[in-house]
Order: C-alpha cells, then structure tokens, then sequence
C-alpha cells in the first residue's frame, strides 16, 4: 500500500536519470578527437547548460514543497525526482569539467555541489533508515505522551523524596532539576548528555556529571545498601524504583530527541551549501563568458 | 385569578408568546423554573456570538432578536420583557398539569397552584437537571451548574457524577481546591477518552481524590468551623462522611418528556427524540395545551420566537399564516398544479401514502427541507457508487432502479419511494436510478428523514419493511419480483448492535443469517486461546450462512466492528428464498469460497490480524476516509499539517503527532468521514452535510458554533475556530517574509466577537488534486485509507 519516495512509480526518475546520464556519456566519447573535453567545446558547453538548469529546478523544490495549493502533482514525487536527477549530476557536472581540476573558482562550484549532493545521499539514508528506527524507541507513543508520563514520575519522586533525609533529598532535587534533555546541537550528533546533580561526599565541589542518570542512581543504590533498614530502607528502596523509572522514560526521550535531530541536521547543511553554490556557479559562469 | 394563558417556560419561545399576549392586553402568566429568564441561553458560555439562522426566516415576535453577542440577547430580552410588562414569575418550576380547556390546573415546585385557560408549553429539551435525591439535599450550597471554576479557592469541593461534565469540573476545580469526585459506578465508564486520562491521572496524581460505588446517603450540619455542611456517603465498605464549602452535582438531566406525558400529551413513537403529536397549530393532543419551540421539533431559536407569536393567535382564533408560509408556496410552486399550501399538502397526503402518516407540522418541514424535482423521462437521478444519502419519494411518475453488479432491475411507482439503502447504510449508492417517465420527486436530505423515522413509528416501520424486501432481493434474490418477498421479509427482524457487541460465538447454537445494513461486522476464530479476527463483512453483505450448510453451531465469532444494523432472517426464510430462487445455493457456495481466500491468507500473517485488531479498536471500521501514517516512512517534517493549515486558512484541521499507534499504523488526529457521521446528529442548524464524493463538511454560513458536533464526534475531529483571514503569497513570504509564514496562523486583527464556528477536515473538496496533507508527503507516509483499501489490506 504504503510506498517510499525511493520507488514512486516504480522509479520512474530513476530511470529518467539513467537515461540522462547514458545520453550524456555517449556524447562525451562520441567527441574523442577535441582535447581538452571540457566545458570549452559546444558539447561542454551543452552538458553544462543542462547541468546549470538541473540544478536550478532541484532548488525550485524548496519552493515547490511549500507551495501546498499546487495540486497537480505530488511531492513525494517531486523529491523522487529531485533525489534521481540530483544524483545523476555527479556524472553530468564530472563530464562537464572534462577532468580539469584547479585553486580556482571552477573547482569551487564543483566541489559546493559534490558537498550538497553527498549530504542528500546522507538525507536520504536517514530519511528510509531513521522512521522506523524512531518508532521503535517510542513503542506506539507519543513524544508529548512520554513528557507527560514523566512530569508524573518527578512529582512523585518529588513526594517521595520529601521523606528522606536532608543529602540525599537535595541529591535527588538537584538530579531532576539538572537533567538536560537536548543540549547542543554537536553534543546531540556525538550523543552526549550533560546532566548534572549534587553528590555529597563525592569530592570536589559543584554538582558532577550524571549522564544517563547513572550517578545518581549509583549513589542512591550506595546509601540503600549502607542503610541500617527500618523506615528509611524503604524509602530509599522507593526512591530507586522511582527513580529506575525515571531513568527508563529519560532515555527514550534523549533517544527520540537525538535520533530525531541527527534526521533533521543535515538540511541544515544542504540548504546553506546549495547557497554557496549558487554563488560558486555565478562566479564561473560570469567568469567562463569574459574570458572565453 | 385564573388567567386566560400561562406560558411554561421562559426561553426564546415562551418569551415571545408572553410578550405577545401582554401586548394584545391577554391575560397572561409566564413561569420560569430558573432564577432568571431563558435559562438555556444563560447557560451558554460567556461572549458566545448567538446566530440568527436560518436568514431566509423573517423574524415575528414583539421581542428583539439578530445575531449578537449571548449578553446582549440577554438584556434585549430583558427590556423587552420590561417593556411590555410581562407577567413573569421566576424560580416556578412546573411540575403538574391537570385539568382541560378552560379550567387548567398548574401545580408549581412549592406547591402553589395557578390556573389557566390555555396552556403554552416552551421548555426546551435541554430538561432540568437531576437532583441529589437524599434528605436535607435541599440547601443553596449544593449546585448544578458551574459557571466559572476560578471563582473559588482553598474550598474543599464535593462533585458528584462521572460523565465529561463532572470529570470537567473537577479537573478545572482542582487547581486551586481540594476536589473529591463522587461516582456512583466503580469506573468512568461515560466519559470521553482524553477525559478519562485526565481524571484518572489526577486522581493517581492525589490531585483529585475519588469516592467509587458512593451514593449520598443524607446531608447534615457541618462539624468542622468554616464549612457550608457535611455529606454523608453510603460505600460498599460502609458510611463515610466529608464536610465541604459546596457540592457541584453534575447527574444529567432529566429529559423533559416524563413531564410533557404526564400532562396527557401524547408521542407518536417510543423512541426517545419522539417528537409529540401535534397539529398545524401547535395543539397537542390535549386541546388547549400547545406545545413551542424546541420541544415541538423546531432547534433554533427564531423559529420558536416565531411559534411564540404565532401560538397567541391561534389560541385566540386567528387565523395568521405560519412565518414559513411564502418559503413553503415558493417551493410547492414546481408541482404543476397551482394550489394554496393548505389544499397543495392534502393532495400531497393523498397521493403519497407515507405522507399521510406524517403530522401537518411534520409534512411541511419535510416539504421545507426538501428539494422538488420535476423532471423529464429518461434522466439519471442518482449512479450506483455515488455518495449521496437523501432518500425520495415520487409524487408523480415512475422510476426504474438498476444494479450491475447484482443485476437487478424494477420500477418504482408514484407514491412509492426510493433511496432508502445508503440513507440506513451511509454507503455509496448501490444502484442506479432512471426516470422512465416524466416525474417529479422529492429529494429529503438525510437527516429529516431520520428525524421523522424516529417520530412516527409506521413511517419507520414502512421504510424499514421495504428496505428488507429490497435488501433480500439485490442480496440473494435479484430474479424475484419485490411483490413475491413481502411474505418472507415480513419474518424478517431488524436488530442493533452497538460496537463491540457479540452477534455471535464461536459454538453458539444458532441458524440464522444476519444481512448487514450498517456498519461492519468482524468475524474471529480462536487460536492460541484468544479471538483474532480473519474477515471482515461490510454492509450489504451477510454473515451467519451455516443456516444453508446445516451446520448447527457457529464455526466462528462475529463482532459488530462498529454499531451494527442487520436483518436477520431464520433458517425457514431463508429457504423459502431458496425455494424461490434454486440457484442460491450455488451463489451462497461461491460466496464461501472467496471468503475462505481471504481468511487463508490472514491467518497466515498473525501481524496483519493483530494491525487489523488495533485498526477496528481504533474505530476505523466506521471510516470512509482516514488518514493513516506509515511511521516507518514519516520523517516528522510536518508537512501534512502545514499543507492542512495553509489551504484552509491557517488553522490545521489535523493534528500529525496525537492519536494511536501500532506497529507502524498510525492513526492521526483528523476526521475520517464516518459512514453514520456521529456530528452530525444533532446540528440543529443542519450545518453538517456530506458531498456526492463521500466528505463529511460543516458549511461555515450555517453553523451556529453550538459546540454540538464537536462533543458528538467520538474522535476529537472538530475544533472550534474564529473564521481565518487569507494567506499571504508563498514569494512575499520567501523573498520579503512578509504576512505569515505558509500555514501559520492568520487570525483577524483587532478581536472582535469570538465567532466561533466548528471547522473539520473537508477532503480539500474544491482543490483539484485531492487531500493536501497527502499530497504534500515528501516520504509517501501519508495515505488516506477507506474500507476498499481494508480489503486490499488483507
Ligand atoms: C450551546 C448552544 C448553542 C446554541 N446556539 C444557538 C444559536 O447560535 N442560534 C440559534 O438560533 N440557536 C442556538 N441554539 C439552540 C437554541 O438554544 C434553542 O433552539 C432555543 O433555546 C429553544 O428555545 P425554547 O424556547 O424552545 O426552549 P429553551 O430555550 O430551552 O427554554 C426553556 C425554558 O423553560 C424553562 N423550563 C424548563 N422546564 C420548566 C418547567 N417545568 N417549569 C418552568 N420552566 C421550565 C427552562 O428553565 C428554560 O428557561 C443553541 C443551543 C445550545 C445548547
Ligand atoms: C546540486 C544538487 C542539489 C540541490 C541544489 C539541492 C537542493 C535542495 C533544496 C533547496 C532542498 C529544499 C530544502 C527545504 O526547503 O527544506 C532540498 C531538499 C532535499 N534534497 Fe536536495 N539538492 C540537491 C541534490 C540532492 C541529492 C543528490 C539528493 C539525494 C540523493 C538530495 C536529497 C534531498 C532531500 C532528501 C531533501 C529533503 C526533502 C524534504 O525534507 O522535504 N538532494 N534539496
Ligand atoms: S467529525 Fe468525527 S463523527 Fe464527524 S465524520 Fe468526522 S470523525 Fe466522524
Ligand atoms: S508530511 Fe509525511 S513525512 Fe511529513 S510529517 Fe506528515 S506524514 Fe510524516
């Protein structure tokens, strides 16, 4: 039923691309006898035009996808279009530059847009591999639904810690309150999380690390297992099982968070870079017709 | 003193008729069972804009009315009853009325009597709220209404009941009170789904707490200073008590008709929105007792300030013309014959004999709503697979309807009707429909229908045994004249099931066969010791059929996926069909072998089973069309809801991230276009319509933004919104980021009334192209799914 933008009709673009690039190497070799079979000759000059319009209609998509009255036709399969056809201009703009590589800011325009086609082959990764990978981690529920289970279990916890003793309280306070979901953009593409909380007799001062919650849990299971029994036991065994729970719900969030951003970023990468390009390739194509 | 006319209730209706009264110098009383006039409107929310629909009605009535603000109508009607000098008594509820014309007899709440020549009754059907029935309940602080939840703090609250009221109530109380909520059952078993998450939490939260299985046993003098009283509970584990500043009961209401009955009022049917059994002029079977307005059938409220005028006439002899009199010649003016309305309705009822069952007020709002066609030989009235569920009838003519599919063919003759299949099933047409002669036709839209099936018995009881007859043909029969049927359709029994329901188990003995006419039905066989589904049936197509094979116990478990409608049909009905039609068995056997396909290929992939079980818990087994998301293909861009937003207006009618999942399933916030729209119930201003290509729309000039549909829709798919201002141009935006980014929110500057209407999910009707959250998918995540694609599935 269902069909990723990968096979839409039957990857129909994938095999206009093909065709493209087929037609595209025939003519290069066809013109054995001119040297350098660059940009230069007439065909370079062809290949190039074709290139220059193909990248200006795989731009056109950022409009195209925001203009939702537009009802003829489909963006999935715009984007498959977009995906096979900007894939194909890796061997277009390489027949294009007839293997001349310099400092130059020929060289530039060519390299912006290996840089933007090689992140959408990243986007494209992510975008089949990642979904599913998401929906794992959040098991049928909402992100929103999770919040909110775990809004639950801090008021409790909260409760709960009332009771104990005064260091391992403010431990516990100073856990949630520290608890960073998100971070940085960079720390969340190396998976880092910068949660804090206080650890009395931890050594130095200030709150230490507690990444994935670990410290904290560490030290509470410590003090349960120190502890003479009786009342205070059983709130500490109370406050474990909280917060093991707490822990359970904060990892899929992280999780969700960080998976959903590594999915996301490169956007971030392909769109600025396929301005840069555009800049790139005014100064080429200005500078190839006065020097021409 | 006895007055000439005591008017019973003080809303729109009542109101019109005593200032009308007082305004001809009649000597009147109106009594109002509220501390202020027309309580329904006060019980309004605060700065709702009232609309005066429907505009084609002019209005009749001495008092003010236009559309405006809930205060303002208020205080029009206020000076107006000043004005006039209207003889009206407060907080005098209503509880008897004895006697005849001429000597009327009211007994109120306390006790009094005041008596009456003629009786107007305008009490709406809102009915009076159910009442804490224990002694001493009778003090100021127990209440039924709230009105605004932050006017109290640090009070230790008492609410009692468990429906959305209660639950709302509570919820909204307990931010700033100590809440107890009291519920009679030992579960929430009314309440809406978010509802119910949200009492549960609070009450596991120890926001709220909670008295299950509790009942007030009696109420008593507070025993703790700086409290209003004390009630005590009977529970299960014995009495317990609490002292409280206020209880909030919110039980329901008593629906007026007990009251209205026991006047000696009479209904035409059992069936609980029964309208009673009146005449043209409002008398109801008890002369001199009229009955106005809402209760008579009539929603809004310039029709009941219209009846209001219009009933004083009538009592004192005169003969005015109903308001709707010129709309009714207008459209009676298509028949060829050029009548007055009066003798133009008596022909009607004479030639069309389901209209001679109908009362004269019913007949001309079936006139009023619907459309009369005249049209000539051999045009198409309506094409098998279109969407349509208006239900005809011929004054004149003759029609012939067809099917291909189970090639059928007969004609239909004047004074019959035609129609009635996707009107009881909500499905697409299943045949098609030709005139054969010139002929003129009434088309009634769905809803009028209903509502006069649910009034008068034999109109029911008529469409319900020609439906079978004509069911049983196309099904089973389609070789055997209609007229052949009737015998075996008459031991025909039509049955209900609500969702959920068993229509039978697996070992049941049983032989009869259960022809759907609405709904689903999901049929289970058990593995590893719990039911999994292998089949689904849809209306039109029948389960049960071990009746032929002579098996005596069911091999399976049938379900109603949804709420169910079937005609069910004994062992020796259905031979007789045999006996009529040999060849039966061979369609019957045939029918069983593509089943068995069907369920071969389920019971290999358990997945599927199990997605289909989430899909039908999911109500998906009512939906036409729904919105489904592949997660493992959603990137969570937004799109779908941005695409939504931006071609209607900046407000998104779906909402991507809430609703259930399973496995990859997810089922979005959005409408699905019910078979039998839940919302569209009771819209008293008939805003809710379906177009020919199936979507279930709200027509935003009608709607009066009563919030109705929104809490009928069990699927939180209608939102109330303040009509939009146009979207900017995608280039301004891009270039100049001007106005809004594409569908951000566009609300009107500047306030204003809150206008709200309720908006849903229309299919993008109008845009070329289809839903534009699916067109708008990058990935191919979004689909839009209807019960074709549920075979397809499986
Ligand atoms: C939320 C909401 C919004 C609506 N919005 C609109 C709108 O915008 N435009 C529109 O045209 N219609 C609207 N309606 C419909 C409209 O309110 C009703 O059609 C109208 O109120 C019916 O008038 P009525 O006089 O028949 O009865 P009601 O207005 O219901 O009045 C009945 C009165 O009788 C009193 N009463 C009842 N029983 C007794 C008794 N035994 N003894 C004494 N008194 C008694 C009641 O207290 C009440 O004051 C809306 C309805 C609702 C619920
Ligand atoms: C020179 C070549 C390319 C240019 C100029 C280009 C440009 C763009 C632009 C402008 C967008 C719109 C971003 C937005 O508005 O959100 C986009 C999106 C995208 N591109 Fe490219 N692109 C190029 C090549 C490619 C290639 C080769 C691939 C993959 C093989 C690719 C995959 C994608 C994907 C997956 C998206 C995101 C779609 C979405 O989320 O809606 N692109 N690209
Ligand atoms: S609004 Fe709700 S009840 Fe109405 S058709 Fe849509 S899903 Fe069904
Ligand atoms: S448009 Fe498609 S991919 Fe984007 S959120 Fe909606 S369903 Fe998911």
């Amino acid at each position: 039923m269902y069909q990723s933008f990968l096979s839409y009709a039957r990857a129909r673009y994938f095999w206009v691309a093909l065709f493209l690039v087929v037609i595209s190497v025939v003519i290069y070799s066809m013109q054995s006898s001119v040297t350098p079979r660059n940009g230069g000759t007439w065909l370079g000059f062809t290949l190039g035009t074709i290139g220059l319009l193909v990248i200006g209609w795989l731009t056109y998509f950022g409009v195209r996808k925001r203009r939702y009255r537009a009802s003829k036709t489909q963006v999935e399969g715009w984007l498959s279009a977009h995906v096979y056809l900007g894939s194909s201009l890796l061997i277009l703009a390489t027949l294009h530059t007839g293997g001349e590589i310099g400092w130059n800011i020929h060289t530039a325009a060519y390299v912006l847009m290996i840089l933007v086609i090689f992140s959408g082959f990243y986007g494209v990764y992510v975008y089949r591999r990642y979904p599913m990978v998401i929906a794992q981690n959040r098991g049928g529920q909402s992100r929103e639904m999770y919040l909110q289970q775990l809004a639950a279990v801090d008021t409790d916890l909260r409760r709960t810690v009332g009771a104990a003793g005064p260091r391992v309280r403010d431990a516990v306070l100073s856990a949630i309150d520290r608890t960073a979901i998100g971070a940085g953009s960079i720390d969340l593409l190396r998976g880092r999380d910068l949660s804090l909380a206080e650890i009395p007799d931890a050594g130095g001062a200030g709150p230490k690390p507690n990444p994935g919650q670990t410290r904290i849990i560490a030290y509470l299971s410590e003090q349960l297992a120190s502890s003479p029994g009786g009342k205070d036991a059983e709130i500490l065994q109370n406050l474990v099982n909280q917060y093991a729970r707490r822990k359970a719900l904060l990892d899929v969030i992280a999780r969700d968070v960080r998976l959903q951003w590594k999915m996301r970023f490169w956007l971030f990468l392909h769109v600025p870079l396929t301005f840069a390009l555009w800049g790139a390739l005014l100064g080429h194509a200005l500078s190839v017709f006065f020097y021409w | 003193m006895r007055f000439k006319v005591a008017i019973v209730g003080s809303g729109p209706g009542g109101l019109s008729a005593a200032a009308h009264a007082a305004e001809l110098g009649v000597s009147h009383i109106l009594l109002e069972g509220a501390a202020a006039h027309a309580n329904t409107i006060q019980r309004y929310q605060k700065g709702k804009f009232v609309m005066a629909e429907p505009g084609y009605l002019p209005l009749r009535s001495p008092i003010e009315f236009r559309e405006g603000k809930r205060e303002e109508l208020l205080s029009w009607w206020l000076d107006g009853l000043n004005k006039y000098k209207v003889n009206v008594r407060y907080g005098s509820e209503v509880t008897r009325i004895k006697g005849k014309q001429g000597e009327f007899a009211l007994t109120l709440a306390n006790g009094e009597t005041v008596e009456a020549e003629f009786i107007v009754l305008g009490i709406g059907v809102q009915g009076n709220p159910r009442r804490v029935e224990a002694p001493g309940a009778a003090v100021p602080w127990i209440e039924y209404t709230l009105d605004d939840p932050d006017a109290f703090k640090d009070e230790t609250i008492i609410v009692i009941g468990a429906g959305d009221a209660a639950i709302e109530n509570a919820l909204a109380l307990s931010k700033q009170n100590r809440v107890i909520i009291v519920n009679r059952q030992d579960q929430f078993a009314r309440a809406k789904e978010g509802n119910l998450r949200g009492i549960l939490k609070a009450i596991d939260d120890g926001n709220v707490e909670c008295l299950y299985s509790a009942n007030v046993a009696r109420v008593e003098p507070a025993t703790v200073a700086g409290k209003s009283g004390k009630v005590v509970f009977k529970t299960p584990s014995g009495e317990t008590d609490v002292d409280c500043n206020r209880v909030i009961a919110r039980l329901g209401a008593v629906p007026p008709r007990k009251f209205v009955e026991s006047c000696g009022v009479t209904f035409p049917s059992p069936e609980a929105n029964a309208l009673p059994e009146l005449d043209a002029q409002y008398q109801s079977s008890v002369p001199g007792l009229y009955v106005i307005g809402a209760l008579a059938g009539y929603p809004l409220i310039k029709q009941a300030m219209n009846q209001g005028y219009e009933v004083i006439e009538y009592m004192l002899g005169r003969p005015v013309k109903p308001a709707d009199n010129d709309l009714l010649q207008e459209r009676l003016n298509v028949l060829p014959v050029k009548l007055d309305v009066e003798p133009c309705l008596k022909l009607l009822r004479e030639r069309v004999p389901m209209f001679g069952e109908l009362n004269p007020l019913l007949l001309r709002e079936l006139v009023l709503e619907s459309e009369i066609k005249s049209i000539p030989a051999g045009t198409t009235v309506y094409r098998e697979g279109d969407y349509s569920t208006s239900f005809f009838t011929i004054v004149d003519g003759e029609v012939n309807v067809a099917a291909q599919a189970s090639g059928i063919s007969y004609p239909v003759r004047r004074g019959g009707f035609f129609g009635e299949g996707s009107l009881l099933s909500g499905r697409r047409r299943t045949t098609t429909v030709t005139t054969t002669q010139p002929s003129i036709l009434f088309e009634t839209p769905g809803r009028t229908m209903f509502k006069l099936m649910s009034s008068i018995a034999s109109v029911k009881d008529g469409i319900n045994f020609i439906s079978a007859t004509r069911a049983l043909k196309e099904r089973f029969v389609p070789g055997v004249a209609e007229k052949d049927l009737r015998a075996v359709a008459a031991r025909a029994k039509l049955k209900s099931f609500t969702r959920g329901a068993t229509i039978y188990k697996e070992g049941d003995k049983g032989e009869e066969i259960f022809l759907i006419r609405r709904g689903t039905v999901a049929i289970a066989r058990a593995r590893d010791g719990k039911d999994s589904v292998v089949r689904l049936v849809a209306a039109g197509q029948y389960v049960g059929e071990s009746a032929l094979l002579r098996i005596v116990s069911r091999t399976e478990t049938a379900r109603a996926a949804v709420d169910v409608d079937a005609i069910v049909l004994d062992r020796d009905g259905f031979l007789e069909l045999v006996r009529k039609d040999p060849q039966l068995v061979k369609r019957v056997q045939g029918d069983l072998q593509q089943r068995a396909a069907v369920e071969a290929s389920l019971q290999a992939d358990p997945r599927k089973a199990e997605v289909l079980d989430f899909m039908l818990g999911a109500g998906l087994g009512e939906a036409t069309n729904a919105l489904l998301i592949d997660e493992s293909l959603c990137v969570g861009c937004n799109n779908c809801e941005i695409a939504c937003a931006s071609t209607h207006n900046g407000v998104s009618r779906l909402n991507r991230a809430a609703g259930p999942s399973f496995s990859t399933v997810h089922v979005p916030t959005v409408c699905r276009h019910c078979e039998t729209p839940h919302c569209m119930k009771d819209c008293p201003a008939n805003a809710i319509s379906r177009s020919k290509d199936g979507a279930v729309f709200i027509n935003q000039e009608t709607c009066i933004g009563c919030e109705r549909c929104k809490n009928n829709c069990p699927y939180g798919a209608i939102k109330m919104s303040v009509p939009q201002i146009k979207q900017t141009g995608l280039w301004s935006w891009l270039l100049f980021g001007a106005g809004n980014a594409p569908g951000q929110g566009g609300y009107p500057k500047g306030g204003g009334e809150i206008k709200k209407k309720a908006v849903k999910c229309d299919l993008c009707e109008g845009q070329s192209g289809g839903p534009a959250c699916v067109r708008s998918c990058p990935t191919g995540a979004a689909l839009r799914f209807g019960p074709s694609r549920f075979t397809e599935m499986l």
